[in-house]
């Protein structure tokens, strides 16, 4: 089944490390923007989804009304299943309980909301717009709201994030009761603010020694609180797995509404106009259109399959490509079950935990 | 033409004093070129000798000019290269001469390459005209200059042309000084011929165009040549003048001028620079003398970084080779690198001249290991072999002992730096002959120096303990008895043949604890631990250890963009497509150069 990916590039402000597509001082286009969303929506009618995923940029700083239209269309024009999960993205600062309570019953069943860390030092550093007690009290607005399906971002490898400072940030996010954590490296990116300043000295971030030992950490903290790691950088408690970030790793169809959002239907990927004001002009426009090869499929099945936990199953990539992997790609199969980073087990392929940490370097040779 | 009427002469100067800015101003105000004609510096035609300022290889060019005395004056300007590597080119083009403009800069005065060319004029009998260039700059000290040459050299200075050759000021002087004082060519056209290869190039449609000066007899179309050294005979296609635009076809080139002939000639190496023509049916009784053949003084492997461009790199070579017959070069293969080549140069500069070219014209990346020198080993059963591949040094067993090469070296410096450059002399195993004083701010240092021990980066070394003032040039003196050996580096256990060298003993342990640690920075951590270690036969001396990679993840979310995650593996992969595998390691190519860079 398909996924719906809604993108919102609004954003109060720009985070120090961010490069995804989002804007701020935009505002006043609210309005445009939705409906030119609405636009795009009419030409996917009664398509059946079974995801939705609404992510930015920060969807939660749209107006109430703003995001209640947004839902009433998405479920006006899509065939969105009975049991669909769907989620929005959520910053701390931009969602008091009325606007919680007001996502939760125009449909949104499931929250994640961007803590990233629960020391206001390291928030700061990073420009975010919140406090670590923001994130504590959107947490139990977020309970009080309804909603039973919580997920958090964390962060690390902020700069002068130590491994006990973010230890005490992934058992905050644990002791807060929430049912999922994504705990993601910072990447820095050229041409961001914080890219600059680690340039010019003025900020630094922790080593690679220290980044690799609070990967460990995570694993450990979260393990021995109950939660599973079933990809790469996710972690939840069973059977609170994101069902649509897990429809990108297993190469599910998805469509992608809004500036800048990718689609991938029929083997084709696409993307759309990525400035606002580009979209509202033109939104059913479709660019960078894109068929796969098979041998494209293949490798995107193995080095996004991969990621996750479980790995990737064999009897399902000879359904979809009639080859077997070991055909297509047993040479470097053999190499790292040999050096002991993959294991071939019960049907499926997956990295060991050594493998998972060192999972670049043998993904690669999918590519 | 008359004899009277021809005028033969080399610019001499040091490097940047004006040499070929010169050249092209002459060639404009003869009217040879009008402006608009003239790329700027005509005779440095290489790519990249116009980007290092520096003239590579001999050129000459015919300028016509009427003088103040209304007579037309034949002009040969034979251009020599400006660098210690190509001295034996130089002394060629300089015996083609009567006479030599000796350029100094009148912000710089004389330095060590401007002394060294005068002396080599000198010693070819030229008549000396010196020139005072960059008159307009505000650090300019023209009269100090003068008196400077007056006292160094010991030649008249007082009317040489003080001139701007980059503002074209009081270049008339020059030319006039030229009919002047530049003696005219004497010569028999009756004699048998004796003509002076100066340099020749090759021609995809002429074949090889030799460079000449006629001193006895005369040569024409149809002529049967004989050429002295290599015994080589060819028949002559066309002879002519050369025109800075192009060559000139002329019946016959005689005694006194300079020419061109293209005799359907496929290899530079038939043609030797020094060598001496004349007629297969009346040969001269004698060469000209001071012929020798150029031999190459330092080595090293060039490998295709990718293995499948062999056959590339052989081609360009041989292509290379068409036009400079003292590269050499001849297969060799290594573990590490696979099939490449040992190439020999006249130097370091000629060696980064050729890399670059085959870089660049034949667009190949290269893997190049570190420069050597020829070293002569006697063997215990008494045998001398010569090794300029580390890789191929007997077993010690079987050494009774080894040589080195050693050059006398000149340095000039201002006297505040003798203490850091005698310093560095020392350091590079120096052997200190005597100082000699220029005047009460510079010094002459002479010192025997191992050749092995300037090849890479003592030049950069003097300048920066010179603030850059220093200078050099030097010459091969002979081979010396030196405590040698050879330094292995083992990666993993496995000894990886391509970065081994011959060192001198006292160095080894310093040179190879600073190799381990160049390469621990260079090779990037991988799925285990490599252990890096310098070796003198079994023995150990260094030791560092590049730590298995710990984490090597993308925990980044890029949500339904795979492109981007697509592209971040994809880049990851094209640098280990980079590597080289020695062994169970990959290796990154700049590996193999960073210890080429020991100082930095």
């Amino acid at each position: 089944m398909r996924g719906l990916y809604i993108h919102i590039p609004f954003c109060i402000k720009k985070c120090e490390y961010c490069d995804f597509i989002s804007y701020t001082d935009c505002y006043d286009k609210e309005k445009l923007y939705l409906a030119a969303m609405v636009e795009e929506f009419k030409q996917y009618e009664d398509k059946q989804v079974d995801t939705v995923y609404i992510g930015g940029g920060t969807p939660s700083s749209l107006s109430t009304e703003g995001l209640i239209f947004l839902m009433d269309k998405i479920f006006e024009y899509f065939d969105v299943t009975e049991d669909a999960e769907i989620t929005m993205e959520v910053n701390p600062k931009t969602a008091d309980m009325q606007k919680l309570k007001a996502l939760r019953l125009s449909g949104v069943n499931r929250l994640s909301i961007g803590v990233q860390s629960f020391c206001d030092d390291e928030l700061n550093r990073i420009g975010r717009i919140h406090t670590a007690k923001d994130a504590q009290n959107c947490i139990l607005d977020a309970k009080f709201a309804g909603f039973k399906n919580i997920s958090v971002d964390l962060m690390f490898g902020l700069p002068k994030q130590t491994v006990e400072s973010y230890r005490n940030s992934l058992i905050a996010a644990v002791a807060a009761g929430v049912n999922h954590i994504s705990a993601y490296s910072l990447i820095l990116e050229e041409g961001t603010p914080l890219y600059d300043k680690v340039q010019n000295w003025e900020m630094r971030l922790p080593t690679e020694a220290v980044e690799a030992a609070m990967y460990d950490t995570t694993c450990e903290v979260l393990r021995a609180s109950g939660f599973y790691q079933y990809e790469v950088s996710n972690f939840s408690k069973t059977g609170y797995e994101s069902r649509h970030n897990l429809k990108y790793w297993e190469c599910e169809e998805y469509i992608g509404c809004g500036a800048a959002a990718h689609s991938y239907l029929r083997g084709t990927r696409f993307s759309n106009h990525k400035t606002i004001d580009e979209y509202i002009a033109n939104p059913k426009e479709r660019l960078d259109k894109t068929e796969l090869t098979p041998k494209e499929q293949m490798s995107e099945f193995m080095f996004l399959g991969l990621r996750k936990t479980a790995g990737v199953d064999l009897q399902e990539f000879e359904c979809r490509f009639i080859n077997s992997a070991y055909e297509v790609y047993g040479e470097a199969i053999d190499k790292y079950i040999k050096l002991g980073l993959l294991v071939h087990e019960k049907g499926f392929l997956r990295f060991t935990e050594r493998g998972m940490r060192l999972s670049n370097t043998v993904l690669c040779e999918f590519v | 033409m008359d004899k009277k009427n021809i005028r033969n002469f080399s610019i001499i100067a040091h490097i940047d004093h004006g040499k070929s800015t010169l050249a092209d101003r002459l060639l404009e105000k003869t009217g040879t070129m009008t402006e608009r004609e003239m790329e700027s510096q005509v005779l440095d035609n290489m790519d990249l000798e116009k980007e290092r300022g520096i003239t590579i290889k001999a050129r000459a060019v015919r300028l016509l000019y009427k003088a103040t005395d209304g007579e037309e004056y034949v002009l040969n300007l034979i251009d020599t290269p400006g660098h210690v590597d190509f001295n034996y080119e130089v002394s060629r083009s300089l015996a083609a001469c009567e006479g030599a403009i000796l350029v100094v800069d009148a912000s710089q005065g004389i330095e060590a390459q401007t002394l060294a060319n005068t002396y080599l004029a000198l010693d070819h009998n030229l008549e000396i005209m010196p020139v005072i260039n960059k008159i307009d700059l505000p650090a300019a000290h023209p009269e100090m200059v003068i008196e400077e040459i007056e006292n160094v050299i010991g030649i008249p200075a007082e009317d040489a042309p003080k001139i701007s050759a980059k503002n074209g000021i009081n270049i008339e002087s020059v030319l006039e000084q030229i009919v002047q004082i530049i003696p005219e060519p004497k010569g028999d056209e009756t004699a048998p011929l004796k003509a002076l290869i100066f340099d020749s190039v090759y021609d995809a449609y002429k074949g090889v165009i030799i460079y000449f000066r006629v001193f006895d007899g005369k040569v024409k179309a149809g002529d049967r040549i004989h050429l002295m050294a290599t015994g080589a005979e060819f028949d002559v296609v066309e002879v002519g003048y050369l025109n800075p635009l192009g060559f000139l076809k002329s019946n016959s080139v005689s005694a006194g001028e300079v020419g061109y002939l293209t005799a359907a000639i496929k290899n530079v190496s038939d043609t030797r620079v020094g060598d001496t023509i004349t007629l297969a049916s009346r040969k001269a009784d004698a060469p000209l003398p001071g012929y020798k053949q150029v031999n190459p003084m330092v080595y090293c492997g060039v490998y295709p970084a990718d293995g499948a461009k062999y056959g590339d790199l052989r081609d360009a070579l041989a292509k290379l080779q068409l036009n400079d017959a003292s590269l050499s070069y001849e297969p060799e293969t290594s573990v590490a690198l696979g099939f490449g080549f040992r190439c020999g140069f006249l130097g370091l500069l000629h060696m980064e001249i050729i890399q670059e070219r085959l870089e660049r014209e034949y667009n190949l990346d290269l893997v190049t290991t570190a420069p050597g020198v020829i070293y002569k080993v006697m063997k215990t059963n008494g045998e001398m072999v010569e090794i300029s591949n580390p890789s191929n040094l007997p077993d010690g067993s079987e050494i009774e002992y080894m040589e080195e090469p050693v050059v006398n070296a000149d340095i000039m410096c201002p006297t505040e730096f003798i203490g850091n450059i005698m310093e560095l002399c020392q350091d590079r195993r120096g052997v200190y002959k005597n100082t000699t004083y220029i005047d009460s701010t510079r010094a002459q240092l002479h010192y025997e120096l191992p050749l092995n021990e300037i090849i890479y980066d003592f030049f950069d070394a003097l300048k920066s303990k010179s603030k850059g003032y220093a200078s050099f040039d030097y010459e091969l003196s002979g081979y010396k008895k030196s405590q040698l050996v050879k330094l292995d580096i083992l990666l993993n256990g496995e000894m990886v043949d391509a970065l081994s060298f011959i060192v001198h003993s006292t160095k080894a342990y310093a040179r190879g604890r600073k190799i381990a640690e160049k390469l621990k920075e260079s090779i990037p951590r991988q799925l285990f631990e490599i252990p890096i270690q310098a070796a003198i036969g079994t023995k150990v001396i260094a030791r560092e250890t590049v730590k298995a990679m710990r984490k090597d993840v993308l925990a980044k979310c890029y949500g339904g963009d795979i492109t981007r995650k697509k592209k971040l593996l994809e880049k990851q992969k094209e640098g280990k497509k980079r590597m080289r595998q020695v062994g169970s390691v990959e290796v990154p190519q700049e590996a193999f150069m960073s210890v080429l860079k020991l100082d930095e």
